[in-house]
This record gives C-alpha cells, structure tokens and sequence, in this order.
C-alpha cells in the first residue's frame, strides 16, 4: 500500500511574511475556508463566526511572530481546528448541540445537484446520500470528525492534515480510515 | 488480485493507501471501480452541500480596521511623551542646578568674608563699644613718660 503523493507549491517564507502584512487581505482570502470548516464542524452559524472572527483576531495579534515555517493557509487552519476543539468542549455548545442539532439546508443541497444536471430522482438520492453522510459526522469523534472535515470538505492532504491538527501522519490515516468505515457502513445501510 | 476489494479496502482507498495491487484491480474490475466510484460520488456530494450551506450563509468577514493594537499605540504614545519630557526637561533642570550651585557659591563666599571680617577685628566685636570710649591720642607721650623716668 502506497500513501497518495501530492505536490503543492510551498511559498517561501519571505512571501509569507509579505503576504500577511496585508492583513485585510488575508482574511478576505481565508476567511470563507475557516468559517466553513467551523460551520461543518459546529453546525451553528453564530458560534462559527465567533469562531472566525477569534481565529483572524488570534492570528493577527500573533502574526509578527508567523515565519513561514509552515503555509499561511495551515498557520490560520491549525488556530481555527484549535477553537473549533475548544468550542466543542464547552458545556455550552455541547448543550446546543444537543438541543439544537442543526443541519444543513438539505433543500439547498439538491437544488444544487439539479442545478448540476442530474435527474428529480437522482437529486433526491444525492439528498439522501448526503444526509447520511452528515448524520455520520454529527456521530464521529471530535478529532475522526476534524480529520474527515479537513479531507474531504477542505481537500488537505494526509501531510496537511498532519501540519493542522498536530497529529502524525500514520495517526491521520487511522482517523480518516475509522470515519470512512461509519460512512461507509452508513452508506450501506441506506442503500 | 483477482478477489474484490474488500469494504475496508474501498476506506483505505479513500483514507489514501492506494496500493499497486489495488490501483490494477481497480482498474480492471468494473464491480469495485463502480463501488468507489459510488463512494467518491457520495463524498464529491458531501463536500458541495458543505460549500454551499457555507457560501448560503448571511456571515461575512468582519470589517476591523487592522491597525496596531490600540494597547501598543498607547504604549508607544507613553513612551514617547516620556523621552520628549525627559529631552525637554534636560535643559531647565542644568539651568536649576546652575542658579543653585550659584546661589550656594554666593553664600560660601559671604560667609568667608564674615569670616575674613572677624578675623580681622582689633577687639572682640563685644569690646568695640569700649573702644569708642578710650581716646588713643589722650594717653602719656614719649616725651612726657621720659621726663617721669628723668
């Protein structure tokens, strides 16, 4: 078994620091990707902002400490899994979480696949589909859920994975591998 | 490989572990390359409705102005007033020291010359009321005390 290779450009760290002088447009830039993973992770559009919003306001206030050791883009990712673990972990959320297991606008998610092309019937299996598949992420483990988020909605590789959550490689592909069993087995189910 | 892949081998596959052997029968076998393609398809779906409820939500990145902290601005703001009043005060605080060393040099040299003065009294400053009172040009001449002595 061979692991995926992937090359990516890598920016040197002088580009690094000159892009992040520009902070404004940083945050243009990166905040859609660090609301987005804290949305799929919370499922609470408020606490996703506030996540955000801590996340830019976190990283400016470190920025002149930022090297370029690793991308701008895993730098901000790495700060944003970290509150999206702290936010999981107060009571709070875990109350509104519990109380209030929002979802996506499924409704919106097949009017998109039609928009794609695919048939009424086939829009409503892909509503299905995806259903299942969020229902199996409200129920993974906080870091098989950041590590499945991080692959397959955010499209980091198993290296990037690693450089975000601090974790090994090989402990990524045991993550990524236990949430792929439960959707797949999901999937299975629903068919 | 001329076995299917396996249901943990389609996660392996998507965990990243893409083996030769598997790549072949993958390739080869229209059941498991209809399998992962379903399995694909279903996180391809995925990863579109995570775009679009995020893209479909009202939340936009906040407008700050990313300035210096206005901590650090204040700080900066104190520690320049400190050296401008430092820089400032330099020039007066030597003109103080020089009025008061003048001041004390005065003094010093009034109290020599007081000094100076007692010194050089004839008579204890207690005794010059006397001395008014005794005529030195009154007392026995040389002449006179001669004759005393003939």
């Amino acid at each position: 078994m061979e692991p995926v290779v992937t090359t990516r450009w890598v920016p040197n760290a002088v580009d690094l620091t000159r892009e992040i002088e520009d902070f404004d447009a940083v945050v243009r830039l990166y905040w859609p990707r660090v609301f987005r993973y804290a949305l799929a992770s919370l499922r609470d559009r408020d606490a996703a902002e506030s996540v955000a919003q801590d996340c830019f306001l976190k990283a400016y206030r470190a920025h002149r400490k930022f090297r370029g050791e690793a991308s701008l883009s895993t730098w901000l990712m790495r700060i944003a899994v970290n509150l999206v673990r702290d936010s999981i972990r107060s009571s709070r959320l875990r109350f509104w979480n519990r109380t209030r297991a929002a979802a996506p606008d499924f409704d919106l998610v097949s009017q998109s696949l039609a928009d794609g092309g695919s048939s009424p019937e086939g829009a409503v299996l892909a509503k299905e589909r995806v259903a299942a598949v969020w229902s199996v992420v409200a129920t993974l483990s906080e870091r098989q859920r950041a590590v499945f988020l991080l692959r397959f909605v955010e499209d980091l590789d198993l290296l990037e994975i690693a450089a975000v959550t601090g974790l090994r490689e090989g402990t990524v592909k045991v993550h990524l591998f236990r949430a792929l069993e439960a959707v797949r087995k999901r999937m299975g189910e629903s068919q | 490989m001329n076995e299917h892949l396996s249901p943990e081998d389609i996660s392996r596959w998507f965990a990243g572990e893409r083996g030769g052997e598997l790549q072949r029968h993958a390739g080869e076998c229209e059941t498991c390359s209809a399998r992962l393609d379903g399995m694909e398809s279903a996180l391809a779906e995925f990863r579109g409705s995570a775009h679009d409820w995020s893209a479909a939500q009202p939340a936009s990145a906040p407008r700050i102005a990313w300035g210096p902290p206005v901590r650090h601005m204040a700080w900066r703001w104190i520690l320049a007033a400190a050296s401008l009043l430092i820089l400032a005060s330099g020039p007066a605080w030597w003109h103080f020291r020089q009025q008061a060393r003048a001041t004390e040099m005065a003094r010093a040299d009034a109290l020599l010359e007081q000094v100076d003065a007692e010194i050089s009294r004839a008579v204890p400053q207690t005794m010059e009321p006397l001395v008014g009172l005794v005529a030195w040009g009154s007392g026995p001449t040389d002449e006179s005390q001669k004759k005393e002595m003939q």
